[in-house]
């Protein structure tokens, strides 16, 4: 198992670099000289000064050379500097990617409870006018732009109810709150931006579950668990579901690229202090420096997510197993 | 008798129509007794043994008939009473172990879940009686292979688990439905075997449903022959292997010689196939292949009658007087 | 077959006419919209109406029709929707044929490359291209195209691989057709059930990519209409102006739930095996 995991993670190595270098020279096309970007807020510059910023930045050698400082920095964990925030970029990344990552399991959460079990009902009571519903339900909100959905949240939620806030991750009177208080604000915080992205995961993970639990029922062990005398509730949660959910596991690692997309949006539009708003405010800026480094940090998550989906498939199907001297 | 069934009947609608797989089935097995059930695919052999459950599938439905186990009609129990049934009085064998066990369960989980559930017992006491059974039924090292999971055992010793499985709520009636059918040769006499073995150590009934007339003859006491959702001959083995009376059995023991013929391969002394349930013919639904048919057969379907050692359907077999 | 099955699919079906009603409506728009999308008048006088009947969807901070622009967004939208569709489905079309195709060695390398990019955040490639390059429209639809390609290419090659080892396929090879005629003739129509699906499942995606980049304002830029930054213009008025955002949202949401639907039952219709497991 161990192994496996050892060699899953070496096996990514090329993947990562792969689409870091592909960044690198992506941000090198850009027209304009990042030191221009960089300098320009400060109006007119003394090109001595522009000259010296480039040396200084190793932007006076050739793009080959710069790559491979970069890698060796960047392997180092040094992603430079922001052009924007004048700060390093690995002090923002520890500011901003909890947030996101704090964003994206909770919704991971609701995506898992409300799918699995939107699925199952749907597929066990199939046909009903339940389970049109709940078909004709998550497609819809498959379907709904989450920037949609998330601005009619907050109309309906925050300006009218005015039941949840509608920015940022915590309230202005944060630090005065008690523990409880504080726990009880971050969660108030994060029911809107979590409901947007959990709940289009949701949707697609009901539709996934219900289509695999229908296949799963009708499999010969589901007939011999029924002529066995089990009770129907007891066939779909003993003897199906753990079947049906293997795939799930797969369908998960997957959702993580594209969380971390419409995790973007949803930043943007609940002000919330992630990765996510970081990269959209970087792109706007060109602040090449973060962009490189959020790529590479929403590649590492894709990768990771993809890797313990692995995992967890070995580890509730049987049928697969890492270590070949287990049979 | 243990379980009798009486003028049992299957329906399924379908697009083209509706088919009985099941048409005013009679019969009985006696407590202790092995009764073996012959056809071909399609034949309707496997939807009796779901009835008897009463677990056909839909769009299927019983329409008619009793079920009467012990002396209560299945069909008329609730929910409850039907699922004490299942499993705990009557256990089933399917035709393919690989499918018909959980691929994500160790098979002593399997095993043990049924004796639980019907017998009460505690985990450990289920585990180890699952472990029993698995040695009973000629594994070696049960312990092991009650916590393997089934696709780490070979064919045959996954049907063997599937037996373990059916009568580990121990069954008063065993259904064994093709059970040697997805194995190789050499295991099917071992099951065979096998099914002898248990009636003799738990001394269950068993209905043994084959499309393979030298398997069940193996085994069997009595025979029951069933042709497009009938009963065409049911009489004891010794009477019929003297001298089979209905067309269609005769057909049947004509191909006895080639062992491992496929199911759905035309037996060697009949001409044509087994006929579409959604298109039978009028009259005998056989006579379409019969050497011996005549007006008479186009006509009508003969009733199943006693011809003094056996019940045969066949206006050409001359009635008990 | 195939046809009578969708026709069965009222869903479907609705969805076809609404995609219809609105490519309609988008081709029809200088004749259909009742104002101009872009000129500004008399601002104080004509901004923040709620809809009415001169306005069916009000009108924003500057007084423009939101219907008109609506209707003119349209046109932004499913082009560059549609467009970007046709791109990736072709490129990955092809690329997925080729490797299927010459399997081994080739397929092996060409497949690598297709890891690299799946494997890369669709959104955050995007962020990347569009912050890269001017966001022009064709360059916008080039750049969506560009990260929607490999899950074609991926898919399909998977359908040409089962097809290969087909009789009429080993029958043109050993005939000595050229591979490209192999593989334009008799691999990509024999897989056109699979392109069909994933192209309109890849609208889906690109309809949706575009209005979220739009609404970001990283795609079409503004006074150019498109639905995503249409539901950008009205975000900060939400209270007061529900109407900006609300009405270019929903048609956005009708459009692509209509096209899963299409991609749903065209799924269905070309794989009946699907359709007797939904029914038995």
């Amino acid at each position: 198992m161990l192994a496996h995991i050892v060699k899953r993670l070496l096996l990514s190595v090329p993947l990562i670099l792969g689409i870091v270098t592909a960044t690198f020279f992506i941000s090198h096309l850009a027209p304009g000289d990042p030191v221009d970007l960089y300098l320009q807020p400060h109006g007119q510059v003394d090109p001595a000064v522009i000259e010296r910023v480039r040396q200084d930045r190793g932007l006076d050698h050739p793009i080959h050379v710069q790559y491979v400082t970069w890698l060796a920095n960047t392997a180092r964990g040094d992603f430079g500097e922001s052009f924007l925030l004048h700060r390093p970029v690995r002090d923002i990344l520890a500011r901003t990617v909890p947030y996101t990552l704090l964003l994206i399991l909770a919704a991971l959460l609701v995506d898992a409870l409300l799918g699995i079990t939107l699925g199952v009902v749907s597929a066990v009571r199939r046909g009903t006018r339940l389970d049109r519903a709940v078909t004709l339900g998550s497609l819809t909100l498959y379907a709904m732009p989450g920037f949609w959905l998330a601005l009619m949240l907050i109309l309906v939620f925050s300006v009218h109810l005015g039941w949840f806030p509608t920015s940022q991750a915590t309230s202005l009177d944060y630090a005065d709150l008690s523990v409880f208080g504080k726990l009880l604000d971050r969660l108030w915080h994060l029911v809107l931006p979590v409901t947007v992205l959990g709940v289009a995961g949701a949707a697609a993970t009901a539709r996934y579950m219900r289509g695999r639990l229908l296949d799963v029922l009708s499999e010969d062990y589901i007939t011999a668990a029924r002529a066995r005398g089990f009770r129907g509730g007891t066939i779909v949660r003993r003897h199906a579901l753990r079947n049906a959910m293997i795939p799930i596991i797969t369908i998960y690692g997957m959702s993580i690229p594209l969380m971390l997309g419409a995790a973007t949006i949803v930043e943007t539009i609940f002000a919330w202090p992630g990765m996510g708003r970081l990269t959209v405010d970087a792109v706007v800026g060109r602040d090449y420096p973060v962009i490189l480094a959020t790529t590479m940090v929403a590649a590492v998550l894709t990768v990771l997510g993809n890797l313990l989906a692995d995992v967890g498939y070995a580890a509730v199907d049987p049928r697969v197993s890492f270590d070949a001297s287990r049979r | 008798m243990l379980l009798s069934v009486r003028s049992l009947s299957t329906r399924f609608e379908a697009n083209e129509g509706e088919l009985w797989p099941v048409n005013g089935v009679s019969f009985g097995v006696a407590g202790g007794e092995t009764l073996g059930l012959v056809g071909e695919t399609g034949s309707g052999k496997s939807m009796v043994a779901l009835s008897i459950l009463d677990l056909v599938p839909s769009p299927g439905r019983i329409v008619a008939g009793e079920i009467e186990f012990e002396g209560q009609d299945i069909l008329l129990l609730s929910r409850a009473e039907k699922r004490r049934v299942r499993g705990g009085e009557i256990g089933m064998v399917f035709q393919d172990p690989a499918a018909s066990l959980n691929p994500v369960y160790r098979i002593g989980d399997q095993i043990a879940d049924v004796g639980r559930l019907h017998r009460g017992l505690g985990r450990a006491e289920a585990w180890r009686d699952a472990v029993h059974l698995l040695g009973d039924l000629g594994l070696q090292e049960p312990e092991k292979k009650a916590r393997a999971y089934p696709f780490e055992l070979s064919g045959g010793m996954r049907q063997r688990a599937q037996i373990a499985v059916a009568i580990a709520g121990r069954p008063k009636l065993l259904i064994a439905d093709e059970p040697t059918t997805a194995l190789d040769a050499t295991v099917q006499s071992e099951v065979c075997d096998l099914l002898k073995y248990i009636q003799g150590e738990f001394g269950m009934a068993i209905l043994l449903i084959s499309h393979d007339l030298a398997m069940v003859t193996d085994v069997a006491d009595r025979i029951m022959v069933m042709y497009a959702g009938r009963i065409v001959e049911i009489g004891h083995w010794t009477a019929i292997s003297r001298e089979p009376r209905h067309p269609y059995t005769k057909g049947l023991m004509a191909a006895i010689p080639h062992l491992g013929a496929g199911p759905d391969q035309p037996l060697g002394g009949i001409p044509g196939t087994v006929p579409d349930l959604a298109d039978l013919p009028a009259g005998c639904s056989f006579h379409a292949r019969c050497p011996e048919a005549d007006e008479d057969c186009r006509a009508a379907s003969p009733p199943l009658e006693d011809v003094g050692d056996r019940l045969c359907a066949c206006y050409r077999v001359e009635r008990a007087r | 077959m195939a046809v009578g099955r969708f026709r069965e699919n009222r869903l479907a079906l609705w969805s076809i006419y609404a995609i219809a009603i609105l490519i309609l409506s988008a081709l029809l728009a200088p004749i259909l919209a009742p104002h101009d999308p872009v000129a500004i008048g008399d601002v104080m006088a004509t901004r923040f109406q709620p809809p009415s009947w001169a306005h069916p969807f009000g009108t924003d901070e500057f007084g423009r029709d939101l219907f008109s622009r609506a209707l003119y967004g349209a046109r932004i939208s499913l082009s560059v929707g549609i467009l970007a569709m046709l791109l990736a489905t072709s490129i990955g079309s092809l690329y997925g044929a080729v490797a299927g195709y010459f399997g081994g060695v080739v397929d092996g390398a060409m497949m690598r490359i297709v890891d690299v990019w799946i494997a890369f955040p669709a959104f955050y490639l995007m962020l990347l291209l569009v912050g890269v390059f001017e966001a022009s429209v064709p360059v916008l639809i080039l750049i969506l195209a560009l990260t929607a390609w490999p899950a074609t290419a991926r898919f399909i090659r998977g359908e040409i691989l089962s097809l290969r080892g087909r009789d009429y396929v080993e029958a043109a090879r050993a005939m000595g057709l050229p591979a490209y005629r192999i593989i334009l003739r008799h691999l990509i129509p024999g897989a056109l059930s699979p392109v069909l699906v994933t192209a309109a499942l890849t609208v889906v995606g690109m309809i949706g990519a575009e209005a979220g980049l739009s609404f970001l304002g990283l795609g079409i830029s503004p006074p150019t209409p498109s639905w995503g930054n249409m539901v950008a213009a009205g975000k900060d008025t939400l209270a007061s102006a529900w109407w900006i955002s609300f009405f270019p949202g929903a048609l956005l949401t009708i459009t692509l739930i209509s096209f899963s639907l299409v991609a749903d039952g065209l799924r269905d219709a070309l794989d009946p095996k699907a359709v007797d497991q939904k029914y038995v």
